[in-house]
Formats: structure tokens, sequence, C-alpha cells
């Protein structure tokens, strides 16, 4: 018998658990970084389009699918996906449904722990006085975790063992009294925090607090659609990769929740709510705080500029000084707002994602919740050190491919196919459709036969084979060039340059340009190559010279990407890179021989029952 | 704001308020099944 006894206290606590299970730090990082990037105003048609026809029907089938699991006992996708089929093919691809889950907790947990402790700094006034510099500086030092600007030592491990320890704590109180209580806490907090951080953002006024452009100005530029956009598949890829990581589909999480819906129960309406308040957040609060605060103070310019580095360091490395402009007591109001939010929007998801291991463990292994918890907290503590420890290398952003974007397509692609075609979608509607309190247009049944699963092929083959600079245009049978961030160019390491053994005596420079300086940070030697032209932004590249190495170049030497510019015993960052890789194919390993053991263990039960019959 | 991008956002904003508020409060308002139901906190309800 499992030992698991879990269940939901109230049905708005599910709905609220299943949008903050949603509503993540993408909601307000990355979408407007995806809108500005691609097309403007014009990417919510593909965003909306993408929203009806992939994230409206994966919705449907992830939680009738967990509602179906769980009625018979399991909730995790493994044993679900082998009774919907009754091969053990599909038990196996269930296997992603708690691999990514563990994965994602592994480096998410980190860039929870950021908010935390920006939080903590925002309240504290650690950003008061700093110019722009200096509050970039402040993450890069936090970053590079040997050196810190606060007097914590090692202040980004503390945190991120601090936020994990907090999960674990959360998730070993159980659904009700752990995941649905700090949802029904977090969501209304973060809706309020954010309303408050709109509200100053759209008022912003030009020539006021040292601001440039009223806030409207930002959203005038976010919301400006270039309609050419619209013929671009980039556009359409980008804009179905954010349904998918703003949903949290493809990962396991949503079928573990609707696990504990009984039969009878409403999934229809439950999804609707969810979906459509994760979708509120993001399109209608998301697009309307960091795009606009940051065009008011810094300029549109200046903003293309740092989105094309990501969200994350907009809101890490910029946001804490433009609330400086706001006085001390506003910047510190403003700051606790956002990063708590954005610890908030974290923490509800990161719980969602350590719900599948504890319910494995339970069901499988009879694990106690509190058990099942720890455990989860010890593995995600040790594959995520990882990615504390080596993030300047890479390692953070390779989980965060592999496990983060791709294993969620793949998933996503077999279950679309599993529930349509091998389960059968006479069944699979009949699920959906049982207890529903809503009536489901019957054109979502042929959506959810034909355009999903389809979709879904179109947009992994797309990842697998992406051309380079997204140019469509070039793929012939002949061949093409790959794109940096296509599969097959991650796989063969396309973007490692020259440095592409993991040891080597000698370090090449990896982009063309002139020997800036040489200089002296963090008591490390470093060297500093760029190739920025006049009034043109380019690139500016700085490796560290160890101790015993010997620097080849000097100041205002011309160095071409390849030339030698160190010499020494080098450990290169593919080799970190590659370390990441070997460890998230052990943890699939790992899940799969544990779900095996389970299997042999249910088999041995099932005989035994017989027996005694 | 130039009027296409407020036509942008209004549509997008006001089609996605609507849709989140209607299942919401229809979530909140639709009668709960007979026990044994999902949910324990209304179990000692009597309905």
């Amino acid at each position: 018998m499992s030992t698991n006894t879990e269940a939901w206290g109230s049905r708005i606590g599910l709905i609220l658990a299943m949008a903050g299970n949603a509503v993540g730090l993408g909601n307000f990082l990355r979408f407007p970084v995806q809108a500005i990037q691609n097309g403007g105003g014009a990417f919510i048609i593909p965003y909306l389009v993408c929203f009806l026809l992939l994230g409206i029907p994966l919705l449907f089938i992830e939680w009738s699918t967990g509602r179906y699991g769980g009625n018979l006992g399991h909730h995790t996708t493994p044993f679900t996906f082998e009774k919907m089929s009754r091969m053990k093919f599909w038990r196996y691809i269930g296997v992603f449904g708690i691999f990514s889950n563990i994965a994602i907790a592994s480096y998410y947990c980190y860039i929870e722990s950021w908010t935390l402790s920006w939080t903590m700094h925002s309240a504290m006034g650690s950003f008061q006085g700093m110019d722009q510099h200096q509050v970039a500086d402040f993450f890069s030092d936090y970053l590079n975790i040997s050196t810190t600007t606060t007097g914590i030592p090692f202040e980004a491990v503390i945190f991120f063992l601090l936020c994990l320890f907090l999960n674990t704590w959360i998730l070993s109180k159980g659904l009700r009294g752990g995941v649905e209580r700090t949802a029904k806490i977090a969501m209304p907090l973060l809706i309020i925090f954010a309303i408050f951080l709109v509200v100053k953002a759209v008022t912003l006024k030009a020539g006021h607090q040292g601001a440039i452009n009223d806030g409207v100005v930002g959203l005038n530029f976010l919301w400006t659609p270039q309609y050419d956009s619209l013929a671009n598949p980039k556009v359409w890829l980008a804009a179905a990769g954010q349904i998918f990581f703003t949903l949290s589909l493809g990962q396991g999480s949503v079928q573990c929740f609707a696990s504990y819906v009984k039969k009878k129960d409403d999934i229809a309406l439950n999804s609707m709510s969810a979906g459509w308040m994760n979708e509120f957040v993001e399109v209608v609060l998301g697009s309307a705080i960091i795009i606009p605060i940051s065009i008011g103070y810094l300029g549109i310019d200046r903003v293309i500029e740092l989105t094309n580095l990501g969200g994350l360091g907009l809101g890490f490395r910029t946001m804490p000084y433009l609330f400086q402009q706001w006085g001390p007591l506003l910047a510190a109001m403003a700051g606790v707002a956002f990063f708590g939010l954005l610890f908030f929007a974290g923490i509800t998801s990161s719980l969602a994602m350590g719900t599948p291991c504890l319910s494995f463990l339970q069901d499988e292994f009879k694990f106690s919740r509190k058990k099942a918890a720890y455990m989860f907290g010890v593995f995600t503590c040790l594959l995520g050190l990882p990615t504390v420890f080596f993030f300047q290398y890479g390692v953070l952003d390779e989980y965060d491919y592999w496990a983060g974007t791709i294993a969620l397509v793949t998933f996503a692609m077999f279950e679309a196919i599993l529930f349509s075609w091998v389960f059968g979608l006479d069944k699979g509607w009949k699920e959906i459709t049982t207890g529903a309190d809503i009536k489901i247009p019957v054109v979502f049944r042929y959506v959810i036969k034909w355009v999903t699963p389809v979709l879904l092929l179109l947009v992994f083959f797309g990842s697998l084979i992406r051309p380079e600079n997204d140019d469509w245009t070039k793929i012939s049978l002949t061949g093409w060039e790959l794109h940096n961030e296509s599969i097959i160019g991650q796989i063969t390491h396309k973007n490692i340059g020259p440095n592409s053994s993991w040891f080597s005596d000698e370090f090449y420079a990896e982009i063309s340009g002139t020997v800036d300086s040489v200089f002296i940070q963090d008591g490390k030697n470093r060297v500093s190559i760029s190739n920025h032209s006049e009034g043109q932004p380019g690139q500016t590249a700085t490796y560290i010279i160890g101790k015993r190495d010997e620097l080849m170049v000097q100041p205002g030497e011309e160095v071409k990407t390849g030339d030698v510019i160190i010499r020494g015993n080098m450990i290169n960052g593919v080799f970190y890179k590659d370390i990441g890789r070997l460890l998230l194919v052990s943890l699939f390993v790992f899940v799969t021989v544990l779900v095996y053991i389970a299997s042999r263990k249910r088999k041995k039960a099932s005989i035994m029952i017989g027996n005694n019959k | 704001m130039n009027t296409s991008a407020i036509i942008f956002m209004v549509i997008a904003e006001t089609i996605i308020t609507a849709f989140m508020v209607y299942f919401f409060i229809k979530a909140l308002v639709v009668k709960p099944k007979p026990e044994p139901d999902s949910y324990v906190d209304n179990d000692d309800v009597e309905r």
C-alpha cells in the first residue's frame, strides 16, 4: 500500500497552487524580453495562437492524464503512462516527468535564492548610493562566490542552501499544509506587489526623479507591432517556447497536482482558471514593469542592448539601481516588492517541482512525506551545487538548456501522441469532460488529436535543426549551417569556440580585437580583449590569468580568434559543461533504475496478491 | 503611445483579463460536487 494520503484542502487552493506552479520568474523577466525581440506587439498574435493550440490542449491533456493516474493510485507519470498504453516503453518516457522536475529545481532554487538575497539587500539599503556599474558589479561579485560585498562569506551558497531548506521544509508539511498554504499566501501578495510596481512604472514622468522618458514610452516600445515578424518562423518558435515555460508544461508537475483530484471532480474549469490567471500575470502585469521602468531611466537603445543579455541580467543588475532614483524609502519598498514577487513566483514553482519526486517516493517506496521531502532536498542540493560553484562556466545554462527546454518539448511531444493516438482520443475526451463544470468547445477534440501533436513535432524538429541566424530560407537538401542553440549544435559544442578541449596547455582568444588592459580584480590577474569600434557596441571578453600562467599578449596588441593569449595548465569551460551534462544523464539513468525497481516491486506484489486469492 | 500599440495592448489585455475573471469567478461560485470530493476543507460542511 502507498503511504500517500495527500489531498487538496480546497478548490481555490488547488487553482492557486496550479497557477503558482505556472507563474514563475519568466513571467516578469522572460516574457517582456521575448516580446521585444520577436515583433513587439505583434508577438502577442503567435503567443495567443500558441496558447490556444498548444497551451490549452496540453493543459487539458496534463490535467486529465494526472487525474486518470491518480485514481489508479499513480501520482507520477511513469506508471500512469504505462497504464494508458499497456506498454513498458511509455513507462520510461514517463521518467521525464520526475527527472525534469529534480533537474530544473536544482538550478531554479539557485536563481530563487538570488531573489531572496536581493529582497534582503533592498530592505537593508545595500544598493543605496551605488551607481549603475556598482550595482552590476554587486551581482557579479555575488556570483563569484569566493568574494563577497556584504560581509557574509559564501553568501551565494548560504542563500542557496537556505532557499533549498525552505522548499524542503514546506514540502514536508504536505500538499495541503505546505504547498497549498504557501500558494494561498504567495499568489495574492505577488499580485499586490506587481500592481504597486505597475502603477509606479506607468506613471513615471520624464524629468521627474531622473527619468528621461515617460513610463508609457516603454509600453509603446513593447506593444508597437512589427507585422513583418509574423512571417518569421523564429517568432513562432519563440512564442511556442514561451507558452511551454510559462505554463510549466511538459514537466510532470501539472499531472502530479491533478492526480490528487477525484474522478468525478472538475478539471476543465480548474485548468482554465489556473491557465488564464498565469496569462494575466504574464501579459498584463509582467509586460508593464521592467521594460517601462528601464526605458524610463535608460532609454530605448540601452535597453535593447541590455535585453540581448537576457531578462535575468536586466532584473538583477539594473533594476536595483533604477529603484534608487525614487529615494531611499520608495527604493526599499520597490526593491522588496519586485524581488519579493519574484521570490513568491519562484517558490510556488519550485514547490510544484518537488511534488512529483515526493509522490513517487511515497507511492513506490513507502516513504513518509517528511523523509521523501528531505531526500528531495539532498538530491537537489547535490545536483544544484555545481551550478552554484561553476556558474561562470555555464553549468546553469547547460542544465537550463537540456532539462529546462529540450526535455520539456520532448516530453510534451510524447505525451500528446500518447494521449491522442495510443490511449485514444475517445477515452481521452471522456477523461477531459468527466465532471467538467464548463462545456469545452468540441473543436478542441480535433485540435488535441491533430494540431497539437503536429505543432509539437514541428517545435521539436525545428529545435533540432534550427539554422544559423534563424534564417529558414537556408534550409536545403545540400545542408545548412546550424544555430549554436539547435539541439545538434549543442550536442556538437558548436558554440564552444577555439577552447574546445577539456584540458590544454594554451588558451586561445575567443574573439578578435584589441588587448584592452591587464588588471587585478578580486585578487586575480585578468586580461581584457574588446572589439568596440567608435560609437558601435561590440564584445568584451575578460579572462583570468592563473598564478603559474604566462600571458602571451601585451596591452594594445591586436589578436584574432584562435590566437594563443595565455600559456599554462588550463581547464576549459567545456569541461564543466560536460560534467553538467554527465550529471543530468546520470540523474536520468538513476530515476530510470528507480522506476524499474518500483515496477519489479509492483509485479511481485501483484503476484503475491494473486497467490493469496 | 501610438494607435497600433494602444489597440494591441488594450485588446490583448482585455481578452486575457476577461477570461481570467470569468473562469476564476465561475470556479468560486460553482456548486461543489457531493461528498466525498477531492477537497478536505469542506468535509464537515453540510450541503
